[in-house]
Order: C-alpha cells, then sequence, then structure tokens
C-alpha cells in the first residue's frame, strides 16, 4: 500500500504541475522544470507558482497526516485531530489578529499563525498535565476544548469589530493554498522538520502505548512522555501547516481512518508514514482541482478534498468492523 | 340726503368691486380645503405619494441618506458608517447614528425604540429585513450597486419620498459631474488594471458589477478578471492568471490606517507572482484607503475623477 500511495503523491504531483488556470502545453512544463528554453511567462508559471505550491501541497497534506496519525495512536481516541490540542483555534486567532486588527504586518501573516498555534497547544498541554490525574487523555481532550473555544470566542469578537475587514480573512478561514513562492516555506520548515522527525521516533513508541497503558510501561516506555511527545509534535505540524494553508483540520481527522481501513492494520510504523503519502496525495489533488475547475477563479481546496476523500472513507466506514 | 342716499351706493360699488377681487381668493382657499381633506381620507386610506413625504425614514446606507437630504428630507436615523462621517452630508449632522453589524444591519431594539415608517437598506443587510418587517416596518433596498444605477436609484428615493424639483436638479448634478469626470482626451487603449481588495497574498479582485470596479471601468480602466462572475462584486483569481494578463496598473484597496498604507504596498510588491507584471516593472502600483471605492455614494463624479487623475493619469 505505501508503494500505491507513493505513486498515488506521484501522479497528484505532476498532475499539480502541469494544471492551472493557465493552460501551459506539457512540453514547456517538462522544459521549464528540467531549466530548458520556455516563454517567460510559462517559466514564471511553472517555476514560480505552480513548484512551491506543489511543494506546500505535499509538506502540507503530510504534516497534517502525520499530526493526526500521531494524535489518534497517542489518546487512543479516534476522534483526535488538530482540533483537540487548540491548534486550529490558536492558528485561527493569530491569522484573525493579524489581517483584521494589523493589516500592515501582513507579511508576518504564517509566523502569527504558527506562533498562537502553538501558544494554544502550549496552554493545553500545560493545563493537562498540572494537578490532579495529569497526563491524563480525558483531562487533555477536556482542555483542548476549553482552550480551542477561548481562542474561537477571541476570533469571533475580532470578526464582529471589524466586519468591513472579514473578506480578508475568508480564504484562511476556508483553508487553501497560495501561490507564494518558496518564502513562507523557508520561514516556517523548521517546525516541519522537527514535527516530522520526532514522528518517525515515536511510531514504535506508539505502537507499545497501544497495548495499554500497563503493558507499554512494563517494556519501558513512558506513556504520559510519550503522549506529550506526540501532541508536541502533532501541535508542531498542524500549525506550521495552518500557517501555510488556514484550517484544514479535516485532513488530520479523516486520512489516519481512511489508512488504517484501506489497509486493514492500525500499527504506527504503518499508519504514520501512510498518513503522510495519503494527506500528501489528497491535499495536492484537492489544491489542482480547486485551482482548475471554476478557473480562473480560485475555489477553497476544503471542500474539493471532502469531495475526493469522503465518499471513498464512507464506503470504507461501511465495511469496517 | 343725495349725498347720503349717494354713498352706500358708492359702498355698493366698491363692495361688488371688492368682492370680485376676492373671488378667486376664496375658490383657492375652498380648493385649497378640498385638498387638505383629500390628502387627509388618502393618508388614512394608505395611498402613498404626498403622505410618503411625511414619513419617518432610516437611512441605513450613505448613498440613500446624502440622496434623501438632497431632495429636502431629514432622515430620523442614518447608518454608523465605520469611518465615522466622512462620506455623508453635513446637513446630516446631529441625525441619530445606529451601529450596523453584520449581517443584521441595526441593532433591532433601537430600530423599535425609533419606530421608522420605512428603512432604506442594502443588500449587505438583508438578513434584517425579515426582523423588520415583523415589526411593521417598510424595508427598501434602495443602494446603487454600480456607478451607472446612480441616477435611478436617485429618481426612485426622491420620487417616493423628496420634492420632485429637487430630485431632478441633484440627478442632473450628478450626471454633469459624471461627464465632467469623463471629459478629456479619448481612451483609445484602455489599461489593464488588477483591482484587489483586503490584504494578503489572496487576490480578491472587483468585477465590472462591483461599485468600486464599475467606478474605476468608468473612469477608463479595463478590469483584470472584471468580466468573471462571483458573488458580492468580488472573486479570487489565480496568480498564474494575473502573469498571464499582465496588468498595466494594480489598484490595491485594503484596509487598514493611513499609516499602514506603506507597509501594505511594499507587501503587495514583494508578491513574487506579480514581479514581473508591467505593473511593478513601471511601479504602478498603487495602495488606496479610499472608502469610496467600496461605499456607493451620489458624489460618484468626483470619485471617478480621482481614480481617473490619481491612478489611471489620463492614461
Amino acid at each position: 500500500m505505501i508503494f500505491g500511495l507513493s505513486v498515488a503523491v506521484v501522479v497528484a504531483a505532476v498532475a499539480s504541475l502541469a494544471f492551472g488556470a493557465v493552460r501551459v502545453p506539457f512540453g514547456d512544463v517538462v522544459e521549464a522544470l528540467s531549466g530548458g528554453e520556455v516563454p517567460d511567462a510559462a517559466w514564471k508559471i511553472v517555476v514560480d507558482l505552480r513548484l512551491p505550491r506543489s511543494v506546500e501541497a505535499i509538506v502540507v497534506g503530510a504534516a497534517l497526516g502525520v499530526a493526526g496519525a500521531l494524535l489518534q495512536g497517542a489518546l487512543s481516541n479516534p476522534l483526535a485531530s488538530p482540533d483537540i490540542v487548540g491548534v486550529t483555534g490558536g492558528a485561527g486567532f493569530g491569522a484573525v489578529l493579524i489581517l483584521l486588527v494589523v493589516p500592515s504586518q501582513v507579511a508576518l501573516l504564517p509566523l502569527g499563525a504558527l506562533f498562537f498555534g502553538l501558544l494554544a497547544a502550549l496552554l493545553v498541554f500545560a493545563v493537562a498535565w498540572s494537578g490532579a490525574g495529569r497526563g491524563s487523555v480525558g483531562k487533555l481532550i477536556l482542555a483542548g476544548i476549553a482552550i480551542g473555544a477561548l481562542f474561537g470566542a477571541g476570533t469571533t469578537a475580532i470578526l464582529t469589530a471589524y466586519p468591513d475587514r472579514v473578506p480578508s480573512v475568508l480564504f484562511f478561514i476556508a483553508g487553501g493554498l497560495t501561490s507564494d513562492g518558496w518564502h513562507d516555506l523557508g520561514a516556517v520548515w523548521p517546525y516541519f522538520a522537527a514535527g516530522f522527525v520526532c514522528a518517525v521516533c515515536l511510531t514504535r513508541p506508539l505502537d507499545r502505548l497501544a497495548l495499554g497503558d500497563e503493558v507499554a510501561a512494563s517494556l519501558g516506555t513512558k506513556p504520559r512522555t510519550i503522549r506529550l511527545l506526540a501532541g508536541v509534535a502533532a501541535a508542531l505540524l498542524a500549525a506550521a501547516a495552518a500557517s501555510l494553508a488556514g484550517l484544514l483540520a479535516f485532513l488530520g481527522l479523516i486520512v489516519p481512518h481512511f489508512v488504517r481501513m484501506a489497509a486493514g492494520t492500525a500499527t504506527n510504523t504503518f499508519v504514520v508514514p501512510a498518513s503522510a503519502l495519503a494527506g500528501a496525495a489528497l491535499l495536492l489533488a484537492g489544491d489542482t482541482l480547486a485551482r482548475v475547475v471554476a478557473a480562473p477563479v480560485e475555489l477553497p481546496v476544503g471542500p474539493f478534498m471532502v469531495l475526493l476523500g469522503v465518499p471513498y472513507f464512507l464506503y470504507l466506514l461501511r465495511g469496517a468492523v | 340726503m343725495v349725498r347720503n342716499l349717494g354713498y352706500p351706493n358708492q359702498i355698493d360699488t366698491e363692495l361688488r368691486t371688492s368682492l370680485r377681487a376676492v373671488k378667486p381668493a376664496v375658490a383657492l382657499l375652498v380648493l385649497a380645503c378640498v385638498f387638505v381633506a383629500a390628502a387627509a381620507l388618502g393618508a388614512t386610506t394608505g395611498d402613498a405619494g404626498a403622505a410618503d413625504k411625511r414619513k419617518r425614514i432610516v437611512a441605513l446606507t450613505p448613498f440613500a441618506a446624502n440622496t434623501l437630504v438632497n431632495v429636502g428630507v431629514r432622515p430620523v436615523a442614518i447608518g454608523q458608517m465605520a469611518v465615522g462621517h466622512k462620506g455623508v452630508s453635513p446637513r446630516l449632522k446631529g441625525v441619530r447614528q445606529l451601529p450596523l453589524s453584520h449581517p443584521n444591519g441595526p441593532n433591532m431594539e433601537q430600530i423599535a425604540e425609533i419606530d421608522p415608517d420605512v428603512v432604506l437598506t442594502s443588500q449587505a443587510w438583508r438578513k434584517g429585513t425579515a426582523t423588520m418587517r415583523d415589526l411593521a416596518i417598510t424595508v427598501r433596498e434602495m443602494d446603487a450597486a454600480t456607478a451607472s444605477a446612480v441616477p435611478s436609484k436617485i429618481r426612485a428615493i426622491g420620487r417616493a419620498y423628496g420634492k420632485p424639483k429637487q430630485t431632478d436638479r441633484l440627478v442632473r448634478k450628478v450626471n454633469r459631474e459624471i461627464a465632467y469626470a469623463v471629459k478629456g482626451k479619448p481612451i483609445r487603449e484602455r489599461p489593464t488594471v488588477l483591482m484587489v481588495l483586503g490584504v494578503g497574498r489572496t487576490p480578491y479582485v472587483f468585477l465590472n458589477n462591483s461599485w468600486g470596479g464599475s467606478v474605476a471601468k468608468r473612469a477608463g480602466a479595463k478590469l483584470l478578471g472584471g468580466e468573471l462572475r462571483g458573488s458580492g462584486g468580488y472573486v479570487k483569481v489565480s496568480d498564474e492568471y494575473v502573469v498571464q494578463q499582465d496588468p498595466d496598473i494594480i489598484l490595491a484597496v485594503p484596509h487598514g490606517n493611513a499609516e499602514d498604507l506603506p507597509a501594505i504596498r511594499e507587501h503587495m510588491l514583494s508578491n513574487p507572482a506579480w514581479s514581473t507584471t508591467k505593473a511593478v516593472q513601471n511601479g504602478r502600483v498603487y495602495v488606496t484607503l479610499d472608502d469610496a471605492l467600496l461605499q456607493p455614494n451620489i458624489d460618484v463624479g468626483h470619485t471617478i475623477k480621482r481614480v481617473r487623475t490619481q491612478f489611471l493619469k489620463n492614461w
């Protein structure tokens, strides 16, 4: 299945580079990517706009898939997603704050979303890992819901205070990639890198955690520490993804389930990398559709991912035990 | 005696002369009484027309408020604009202002307290229309969606609630200002203008059917993507399309404060997707906070003139 998903990513990436609002002959696309002679506009479109956007789609899709897989594995909760650690609410608040309250600092949008996404996650962990029953799954989930609601209220308050400025923030809330060159990815790649490295290191401990806290502890794994690390890694990945592509938390919820049901296995050594590939393929395909369906108008990518992913997910769910 | 006998005759003659002179005045008085009685009867039977002019009117948009005050009607309240009194006639100073919030518009308790007969609103506040109608208020959408709709909307408001002569005078004035604004060297080749709403990398462009888009088009611009369809007059277009269309001018209408303009312009100029466009190469990227490009108003001629001279530079 890993091979099949890798092929899907490659096919989706080729489609993402080949199709867009402007028709560029496939030969020119290949020429431009290989450094050959092509018209300036074609080179600009393929190399400066489509290539960074496709790479962003791969990274963001993979990050959200992995974040969801880590959280579902660590919390043993099928409904866990980046929302649960407050990242989505925090990132949304950060973006709205910058776009509406201090629009002159719009260049800081990705870092603002990242900062508040991580701040929300930090608050969730601080609450969940303090007092009686520290580090318990129930406490983490409740803290996540409460902190998420807090930032959600802040977002609503800002939207209400600046109704004339709301159009600027709609695309971020709906979720979608922008043709922004390498700049934003260049600013947040360390967070992706740290999150992915953590995720790779956590796959085996998470498999042990799946056997139950007591069994995991007897095998030398510290359940609460693993949960905390998985939460931190998921927060890094989800916040970095939100900073580039807005609020697409749905991907983090659905992709790991999709992978588990399609492969019939729940081992994290498989689910985590497979979720990365499936998330990347789904976001690439969704983004390509969002760019070409009503071209030159660009639509939010969220509905297209739902359109692509949900029917197959429901089909798998129907047959699931 | 003769003198005495003759005196009444003289009086009789003078009286008859006076009566002849008074007759038209009496006739006029009788006519006036009949007219007033008819008007009063008309009002009780819900007849429109003359009675409408005495209605308590709330104007939520600057367009409706300015139209009313220019055709001789003072609204009982106006919508509070985000930009304060800018864009609203000084003659409306002292009129109660109602804060507006999306998507309902005014606070319904305040509306109920004012108890107007008519609320002139716009499409933006449509969600609140049903509630106002439940309060037995007549609600009419009377905002000019595009520059070309201004004269007809002024006529609609003026004829329903104002004075015909003042309405005609206002329409003539607006048409004169528009004609003056587009006067000058004929435009041989219209510049392609990418007109962007808001901030961020996402270019929401003004369409031909938006207020700002129609103003720029009237000023001589050919809007990039203007012919596309999108609700609300704005749509997000692909950067690839911007590169392909290669606009001559980029005109951004973000939100923010005047001191934010340099930073916002810098951000727009740094957009890698736009770097090769003629607009960026030739330094024709403009950022304006001019609310007149977002908010319909009756001084559309001045706005067209401003777009033409400041941004299109009589292209």
